[in-house]
């Protein structure tokens, strides 16, 4: 049994071969069984004849008694070889003569004729027919010869097998040339199938074929093949966007833990900041109260508590400022500046702490006035930093140069020293808030870690850049500040007005109200030192009288305080048509933004954080003209 | 001395039982012959008078042989027409006769009825030596035993009278002696 062949082509040619085999045995079977009926009616038909030939022949030898005459005409069917033996017999039935064609008359004639008519036994026919003269049987004719239908049906099968053969080998050979036309676009099909699958590639097509039914299914494979394409585009997309979310929420995440790591160690220095200068002024305290100071002077230690005092109020205003530009709130209170002042203001506030690192300082500054638009405060703190970072990273007995110069394209300020440098990795990031140098000179040079950064933001707010340079550790630092697009100003009188400050920080009438009596002594003695007439309050109420009585130029109220507090006394005191010029400062513990706009909105012209610089108070006072000396000025 | 004759005589049980000797056996075989003979020979039309006219055999010499064949032509026809039997004399005409045998005693007087047979289709069968010779168409003999004949197919062929070729085919011997 053949096996039903797997690929489309074999099944193909396997049917045309099956159809052809079929035919032609249904053919051959139809020819043969045809054959054989025309076969059988010729040869009785022929042997008929040959009987009926003889009989007539013979009829004389019978009717003459001549056996021999009869023996001779008998004996010419040795040309008929389909004849196997003839014999005549008397109408007796006796035999009269007879043929053989193998020569021996016994084994193959009868001696009796048997019945007349046409037998066929096996491959033998027989026939048997009377001789008749004249109406009168004269004798018996007698007839066998082959009757080869068995052998033709073998020829027939023989020939059948050979043409059979030969028809398959070119029905094979037709259909491997026709079922290209059936198969060729399917296979075509299948290989686009097969390379669909292997390459995952959707953009591949079937061609069209000149076979309407497959043109259907093309069609609906192609648009299919369009189809999941097209979703697989979307799925890749999909997958793009969300790898490409997944990075960013892993650099999210990175930063987060490395901000997060950032406030851990910035809490763990902010501790020790602050706690570093109350164990000095703590010290002082207890040295003051003793009786007997054992050699120690009140002045000195007065002087180590002051120093620590505002170390600890810079770090503190620095957490402020850095706090301020993280959530956008830092406002610049700019106006025309000259750059030199606060460059000295600046050098003023570090000189204590150069000298006591034994550092020589170099300042090289143009000698006219340098004019600008800016936060003079916010300038000043920007060379305080850098100078203080300089001095702080260099070991004692250095050497830091301060140079400023502009031209076209602006102004330029560099902080030089020779100290221990920056290395390449950390100068990408020193500027980053909380960013501290390596551990072993954190333990040696304490801080925050806020004042680069917080100094490169000011800078920035300048319209400015902040940049370092060194070449390596050991090597020292340069830090250059460079604004370009600073307006430079040309207003004559304000560098003069500016200058001459100090002098106006007098002859101001001055009420001071605050609850804590002994804040308000201080300050009181401040302000008497400075030359200003000064009354106190201890308590709004008693502040709102002192005020309608006293008429001050400047008020400095505390917020918080019993009866009435400073918001609401400032807004009294506003209601007073005399008290309208008035400059009210709201002094405060409360140093947030929201607490400045509070106390703007209940009308303070300024707002101090306690503890307040006497440099603070002093800058107040000569922006204020003297309601008694403004005529003398004028 | 004739041995295979039985077939021969059982044609007709009339002959049969006429057989009582070896003589007898011959001359009844030889009747059957001369009988048959009416078989494969043709006369012209002109010799018969009508279509139904019988076929006329003449015996000479032969009464005996005259009253077998009339025995073996009782109540059959040959080709359609019966068959008569006359005993010839010497004076007797020859005319209307179609077969003339001539027993062995007068077989010198078959030159005379020869010439007669010219003049008419007239078949002259013979049964004695050297008959051929002197005119008889067919010759009976005897050989190994069996009745067997001669044909001077020249002596038929003159005479006006057609022999088949079939019997032609079982004859002893056939002479065609062209005439001179």
């Amino acid at each position: 049994m053949i096996a039903w062949p797997q690929s489309l082509q074999g099944r193909v040619i396997l049917v045309v071969l099956v159809a052809t085999f079929v035919a032609l045995v249904v053919a051959t079977a139809a020819l043969a069984l045809y054959d054989a009926r025309a076969y059988r009616q010729t040869v009785t038909a022929d042997l008929s004849t040959q009987a009926e030939i003889l009989a007539h022949t013979n009829a004389p030898a019978l009717a003459f008694d001549d056996p021999q005459a009869a023996r001779e005409n008998l004996a010419l069917m040795h040309d008929r070889p389909g004849v196997l033996a003839a014999a005549i017999y008397k109408p007796s039935g006796q035999l009269f003569a007879s043929y053989s064609r193998d020569g021996s008359p016994a084994a193959s004639v009868p001696m009796s004729p048997g019945a007349m008519g046409t037998t066929i036994a096996g491959d033998e026919i027989r026939v048997v027919k009377p001789i008749i003269e004249q109406r009168e049987t004269v004798g018996i004719v007698l007839l066998r010869a082959r009757y080869e239908l068995g052998e033709r049906l073998a020829n027939y099968l023989v020939i059948l097998i050979a043409v059979m053969m030969a028809s398959l080998c070119v029905a094979l050979l037709v259909s491997a040339f026709l079922q290209a036309r059936i198969t060729t676009p399917i296979m075509s099909f299948t290989d686009v199938v097969r390379r669909v699958m292997n390459q995952r590639d959707f953009s591949l097509r079937v061609a069209q074929t000149d076979t309407r039914e497959l043109d259907v299914l093309v069609d609906a494979f192609n648009e299919m093949l369009a189809e999941v394409g097209r979703q697989t585009e979307a799925l890749a997309a999909s997958n793009r966007s969300l790898q490409i979310e997944t990075v960013e929420r892993r650099g999210a995440e990175n930063a987060l833990r490395i901000a997060d790591r950032h406030k851990d160690e910035f809490l763990a220095t902010l501790a020790h900041e602050l706690r570093n200068p109350l164990a000095p002024i703590y010290n002082g305290v207890e040295l003051l109260k003793m009786p007997q100071r054992a050699g120690a002077e009140p002045g000195k230690i007065l002087d180590m508590m002051q120093r620590q005092v505002r170390q600890m109020v810079r770090l503190i205003d620095d957490l402020l400022d850095v706090s301020r530009i993280a959530t956008n709130k830092l406002v610049l209170r700019k106006a025309p500046m000259d750059l030199k002042i606060a460059v000295s203001s600046a050098i003023e506030t570090v000189a204590t702490f150069i000298r006591d690192r034994q550092h020589t300082l170099e300042v090289s500054v143009p000698e006219y006035p340098i004019l600008m638009e800016g936060d003079a405060t916010r300038m000043s703190q920007v060379i305080v930093n850098l100078l203080h970072n300089a001095a702080k990273f260099t070991a004692p007995g250095g050497r830091i140069t301060l140079d400023v110069t502009h031209d076209a394209r602006g102004v330029i300020a560099r902080v030089t020293d020779n100290g221990i440098g920056i290395e390449p990795a950390m100068q990408s990031r020193m500027f980053g808030l909380f960013e501290q140098a390596d551990r072993a000179l954190e333990r040696a040079q304490a801080g925050l870690g806020v004042g680069l950064s917080l100094a490169r933001q000011l800078v920035a707010m300048h319209g400015g850049t902040l940049q370092a340079r060194s070449d390596g550790l050991g090597k020292g630092s340069e830090f250059i500040v460079h604004l370009p697009d600073v307006a430079l100003v040309e207003h004559g009188s304000e560098p003069v007005t500016v200058q001459r400050g100090r002098g106006a920080a007098s002859g101001h009438r001055i009420l001071i109200v605050d609850d804590n009596v002994d804040f308000a002594a201080t300050l009181a003695t401040l302000m008497t030192a400075l030359g200003n007439d000064v009354r106190v309050a201890n308590d709004g109420a008693a502040g709102l009288e002192e005020a309608q009585r006293f008429i001050p130029d400047v008020a400095f109220l505390d917020i918080g305080m019993p009866k009435l507090n400073g918001y609401d006394l400032a807004t009294r005191i506003r209601g007073v048509p005399a008290l309208a010029q008035s400059v009210l400062v709201a002094v405060t513990g409360w140093g947030q933004d929201k607490d400045r706009e509070h106390a703007q909105s209940a009308g303070f012209d300024h707002h101090l954080v306690k503890p307040v610089e006497s440099a603070a108070v002093a800058a107040i006072l000569e922006a204020t003209s003297p309601r008694q000396s403004s005529a003398p000025l004028a | 001395m004739i041995a295979c004759v039985c077939g021969v005589a059982t044609m007709s049980a009339s002959v049969a039982a006429a057989i009582n000797d070896d003589t007898d056996l011959e001359r009844t075989v030889k009747a059957v012959f001369l009988y048959k003979f009416l078989n494969y020979a043709d006369w012209p039309p002109t010799a018969f008078t009508d279509a139904n006219a019988p076929f006329v055999i003449g015996t000479y010499g032969a009464d005996a042989m005259a009253g077998d064949l009339a025995q073996l032509a009782e109540g059959r026809t040959v080709s359609g027409r019966a068959v008569e039997v006359r005993k010839l004399r010497r004076t007797d005409s020859l005319a209307g006769i179609h077969v003339l045998f001539v027993g062995a005693a007068d077989t010198a007087q078959l030159p005379v009825l020869a010439r007669a047979a010219l003049r008419q289709p007239l078949l002259i069968v013979s049964e004695g030596d050297g008959a051929l010779d002197a005119g008889s168409a067919i010759n009976l003999l005897v050989v190994d035993g069996r009745v067997r004949f001669d044909v001077a197919l020249d002596a038929a062929e003159k005479s006006g009278v057609h022999l088949s070729s079939r019997l032609l085919a079982v004859a002893h011997s056939v002479r065609n002696r062209s005439e001179p």
